[in-house]
């Protein structure tokens, strides 16, 4: 089906312009920094706009090896698939319950973790790092994935407890009916349906632990974490270093090495989102 | 025998001690890591001890968190706050060890170093840092430049004047600046007062003595600097960090370069093979006291020190005996052309320095100031004040001199009775104050508001609740938990060091009555709430529209609009490479299309910094606010655009009273959700700086964690993050209300 066709050709030709302009504007960056990726440290300082005088693929084979982000994308992986499977299942559970299963206490569970969408982060900071410290947990990639599990939360029940509250009750009832158990029911007629909802809060939820900064920074920095960092903390290091060095293009290089799996998993989630798009077909006529 | 077992513990206690690894935490500096861990390397082998070597350009953070911990090292050059931890006796007096013999056994280890160079870090008698570089500030230049048009390198300021008209008739920029760093210029402002006003005056400066500052010839200094800055640095310089101006320098932009000796060492991988590197002392001002002519600015730098409760302070004592012998400070000398604190170790320095030598030759004493020797605090004001005069065109000197004067006080002040406080802000605390409990009154939700799904008739206990407990217990723990505590802690003040100390609501009133940061802060927040969102949320609207008419692409478009968000710290990085004044992107653009005038315009120097981060909003956030908007107008019923267009309408009405008001509510959730974000920004702000905002540019997360990791103050910080959450609580209460409302 087609999408409205409105208006004269003009008006959608100066449409199809402002979105060309502004893509362009998006992507011009992303070429830019893919192109300074491959320069010489000081070529991409002196001559920052313009094609590599030659292609340095060392930049990204330093900054892979030498400044250690193999290990950190390592970490940074497994630290968020651990917190975004974690998520899912506490979040689609704890939602499922609070929408379908009203039980005692449901509205006070659900507002606590409203409460936890409206603090922000930098709240809790000063006193979980004593906290941390104090369960011995400060260093330890398991004390994060726990504090981005707890912050992660919050979104993912308010946003999947919309979701299965929209879902209609008909088949519930009908499955309970045939004599199926509230697990099966939850896991086999609600589950799939929510599809759409669990693939958005996957997303944001790995955007978000993916592009930490602030408390890894807090919780990675001390002599406890004996080096285990994650990749945001790995990038600002060696931009920080190269500010001694001046190697800008092993930083760019790190850069596209970060954004590059946030990329490769958006394009792969992007069809599974959500979107209630109508199919398109050419209004511009071609 | 009785005593044998006894005499088997402690013989294995010592086995065990001894067996203890130094622990090294290094800023690497120019120096390099692969400098010290060879050094270590030979020191292991040499002695037996087993070495744990750190180093990290980010150690001061680093460290701050491991001293937080609980965790001393034992040796470090990072910068620490010395003053305060020597008042808790962390760190170990030097003196028994300094008058023993060096390394080398040549002489006593206190006299193989430079003169003076062990003055900066003692106290009652007792010396703490160990310098292992030694650090002079040089005017440096172009010789090849000098001598192609006849110049002669400038001694004292009206030559160095005189020579910027001639370098600017040739079409030279006379003098490159890490602009984005002002203190830079302190030790051109500070020598320049030593030459005038001599040593007893400096010395008072140093100690924040009443009036110290006012002095007329430290408002000459001033002046100085200050038509300087206007007549001689490179257009840009502003906005350039260390490493950027130094390379333009190096690239031969502009003529001389104010820096201290690690300069060469620092740039030695991008410095051209052919470029010839002169160094003269600062320049002299005329009418200069001619017992001063001497002396030479040098800024304590990279001194070591050994922490009393480390696990093997001997170790570290013998690790930095052996790291300042004659034979590691001449590799560094001759491989790095580092000029270092100790008096043997210069005599090979790399040819590339050699009038750094010279310099040194000539040098009969040194003077300098160390970092928060006179109160912590006190070089955030000197950079405020070096900060505003370079930006800003109407401070004059006078301006700049009261405000150092007025700094100093402040800090005297606030140190010798911590329990005063200055109403400086009556009005704006009122109106906050105002703002946050109305917005309570208004916007507390209704019973029942915040839960809107239906109770069942007869509610289930215990099994699904059960269900539920794991998360729940998480985010208790984790989150809500330490939240809660944070609200206690604001009542406490605490340095991390010491012992707690309750102080009730003392640090509320400091930041909403005294503090100028908080207020500072708060207004930068005020501006990302409102500005960015008034840029990107009319444009999603309309590209939302476009794209929601089916044009050619519409679906690569969505795709290409949104990746940006995805890029979080990457993409803040990016764009302070695209803001670059010299070579970034954006500017190499304006130039190209004909704007001369943009070139080396700074647009992440402070007072420009808040309007760039607009366009970074727009790129960043744009594309998800488009998907928004465009998930909002589909759900608007297409027989509606029909009967809009049988009656004739085209896009902009359609737009303006069809489509518009019936995703109002989307807009208006939107603007709200990022005025939130906006409230908690902290990376945008934290990564754009270098992780060191000036005043002017702190928002609330940034002057948190200044707070906390710098000035200590943990309790202060406690009550900073309160206020924060204060606001964008109500600020989302207000938002949900306005959403209820809309819908």
């Amino acid at each position: 089906m087609s999408r409205r066709r409105r208006g004269p050709a003009l008006s959608r030709w100066a449409w199809w312009s402002l979105a060309c302009v502004y893509g362009l504007a998006t992507v011009l960056p992303f070429g830019w920094l893919l192109l300074t990726s491959f320069k010489s440290g000081p070529e991409a300082l002196l001559e920052p706009f313009g094609w590599p005088q030659s292609w340095n693929w060392e930049n990204y084979t330093r900054a892979w090896e030498l400044a250690r982000l193999r290990e950190d994308f390592g970490h940074s992986l497994s630290l968020t698939l651990l917190v975004v499977a974690l998520t899912l299942a506490f979040g689609s559970t704890t939602a499922y319950a609070i929408a379908r299963l009203p039980f005692q206490g449901s509205a006070l569970v659900f507002r606590l973790y409203l409460a936890g969408l409206m603090i922000p982060i930098p709240l809790a900071v000063v006193p979980l790092f004593f906290w941390m410290k104090g369960l011995g947990l400060l260093g330890s990639p398991w004390g994060l994935a726990l504090i981005y599990l707890a912050t992660s939360l919050p979104f993912a029940v308010f946003f999947l407890v919309g979701y299965f509250s929209a879902i209609p009750g008909v088949q519930r009832e009908a499955a309970l009916l045939d004599g199926a158990s509230e697990w099966k029911v939850f896991s086999r007629v609600m589950l799939p349906q929510a599809g759409a909802g669990l693939t958005t809060v996957g997303m944001i939820t790995f955007l978000g632990v993916w592009n930490e900064y602030l408390v890894a920074f807090l919780l990675l920095s001390g002599p406890s974490a004996q080096g285990w960092r994650t990749l945001p903390l790995g990038l600002a290091d060696l931009t920080l270093q190269s500010q001694f060095r001046s190697e800008f293009g092993l930083v760019f290089a790190g850069l596209v090495l970060v954004m590059l799996p946030t990329l490769l998993v958006y394009l792969a989630v992007q069809p599974a989102l959500p979107q209630k798009a109508r199919r398109g077909g050419g209004g511009l006529g071609w | 025998m009785p005593w044998l077992p006894l005499c088997l513990v402690l013989w294995l206690t010592t086995l065990v001690c001894s067996a203890q690894p130094i622990d090294v935490a290094v800023f690497p500096g120019g120096e390099g890591r692969e400098f010290y861990a060879r050094a270590i390397a030979d020191f292991e082998k040499a002695t037996g001890y087993e070495v744990q070597l750190e180093a990290d350009p980010a150690i001061a953070d680093r460290l701050r968190l491991s001293l937080l911990e609980g965790r001393d090292p034992d040796l470090t050059n990072s910068d620490l706050p010395v003053w305060r931890l020597l008042e808790h006796q962390r760190l170990l007096p030097l003196d028994p060890w300094l008058d023993g013999p060096a390394w080398d056994g040549q002489t006593r280890w206190r006299d193989s170093f430079t003169p003076g160079s062990l003055e900066p870090y003692q106290k009652g008698g007792k010396t703490y840092g160990v310098p292992l570089v030694s650090v002079t500030w040089s005017l440096y230049y172009n010789k090849a430049l000098f001598r192609r048009y006849g110049w002669d390198p400038p001694r004292t300021w009206g030559e160095m004047f005189r020579l910027a008209e001639s370098m600017k008739a040739v079409g030279l920029a006379p003098m490159a600046f890490q602009g984005r760093y002002p203190y830079y210029a302190k030790p051109l402002v500070q020598s320049t007062f030593y030459h005038l006003a001599g040593a007893e005056a400096h010395q008072a400066q140093l100690a924040l003595r009443e009036g110290a500052f006012l002095h007329p010839d430290f408002v000459r200094a001033l002046g100085l600097w200050r038509r300087w800055s206007r007549e001689g640095l490179q257009p840009g310089a502003q906005g350039m960090s260390h490493t950027e101006a130094q390379m333009e320098f190096f690239a031969g932009r502009a003529a001389m370069l104010i820096c201290g000796s690690w300069l060469y060492s620092e740039m030695r991988s991008s410095i051209p093979p052919d470029f010839e590197l002169g160094a003269v002392p600062l320049p002299q001002p005329e009418g200069g006291r001619p017992e001063t002519l001497g002396a030479q600015f040098s800024q304590p730098a990279g001194y070591w020190f050994v922490f009393a409760q480390g696990e093997n302070p001997e170790g570290g004592v013998e690790l930095l005996r052996y790291l300042t012998s004659t034979e590691v400070t001449s590799v560094l000398a001759r491989e790095q052309g580092a000029t270092v604190a100790v008096r043997e170790g210069n005599r090979e320095l790399h040819p590339a320095v050699a009038d750094l030598r010279r310099q040194l030759a000539q040098l009969q004493t040194t003077f300098g100031d160390a970092p928060g020797r006179s109160l912590p605090g006190f070089d955030q004001v000197w950079t405020d004040t070096l900060s505003r005069l370079l930006a800003d065109p109407h401070f004059q000197e006078s301006q700049a001199a009261l405000a150092l004067e007025q700094g100093a006080k402040a800090l005297k002040a606030q140190a010798q009775d911590p329990d005063r406080i200055a109403i400086r802000h009556p009005f704006k605390a009122a109106a906050l104050l105002l703002f946050l409990t109305c917005g309570l009154v208004v916007a507390w939700p209704a019973r029942g508001a915040t839960y809107p799904f239906p109770q069942a008739s007869a509610p289930r206990g215990v099994e699904v609740l059960g269900l539920t407990l794991p998360g729940l217990g998480v985010l208790g723990v984790f989150f809500l938990g330490p939240s809660a505590a944070a609200l206690l802690a604001a009542t406490w003040e605490w340095d991390g060091i010491g012992s707690p100390e309750a102080v009730g609501l003392r640090h509320f009133q400091r930041l909403l009555l005294e503090s100028d940061a908080f207020w500072t802060a708060l207004s930068n927040n005020l501006f990302l709430m409102v500005v960015p969102p008034l840029v990107v949320l009319p444009l999603s609207v309309l590209l939302a529209y476009a794209l929601d008419q089916g044009i050619w692409g519409h679906r690569v478009f969505r795709v290409v609009f949104f990746l940006p968000y995805l890029m979080g710290v990457s993409g803040i990085l990016l764009w302070q490479q695209i803001y670059h004044p010299a070579g970034g992107l954006l500017n190499s653009m304006l130039t190209l299309v004909g704007g001369s005038g943009w070139e080396g315009y700074p647009w992440l120097a402070p007072q420009n910094l808040y309007w760039a981060l607009v366009p970074m909003a727009v790129w960043g956030s744009g594309g998800f606010f488009v998907l928004l908007f465009l998930a909002a107008m589909q759900g608007i019923p297409t027989e509606l655009y029909e009967a809009a267009e049988l009656d004739g309408a085209t896009a902009w009405p359609i737009l303006r009273y069809l489509t518009l008001p019936a995703i109002w509510p989307t807009v208006v959730a939107s603007f709200l959700f990022m005025a939130i974000a906006a409230m908690k920004a902290f990376e945008v702000i934290w990564l754009m700086t270098q992780q060191a905002p000036t005043s002017d540019s702190h928002v609330i997360g940034t002057l948190l964690m200044r707070t906390m990791l710098v000035e200590q103050k943990l309790g202060q910080a406690s009550a900073l993050a309160t206020l924060l959450f204060l606001v964008v609580f109500v600020a989302s209460l207000l938002a949900q209300k306005a959403l209820g409302k809309a819908s």
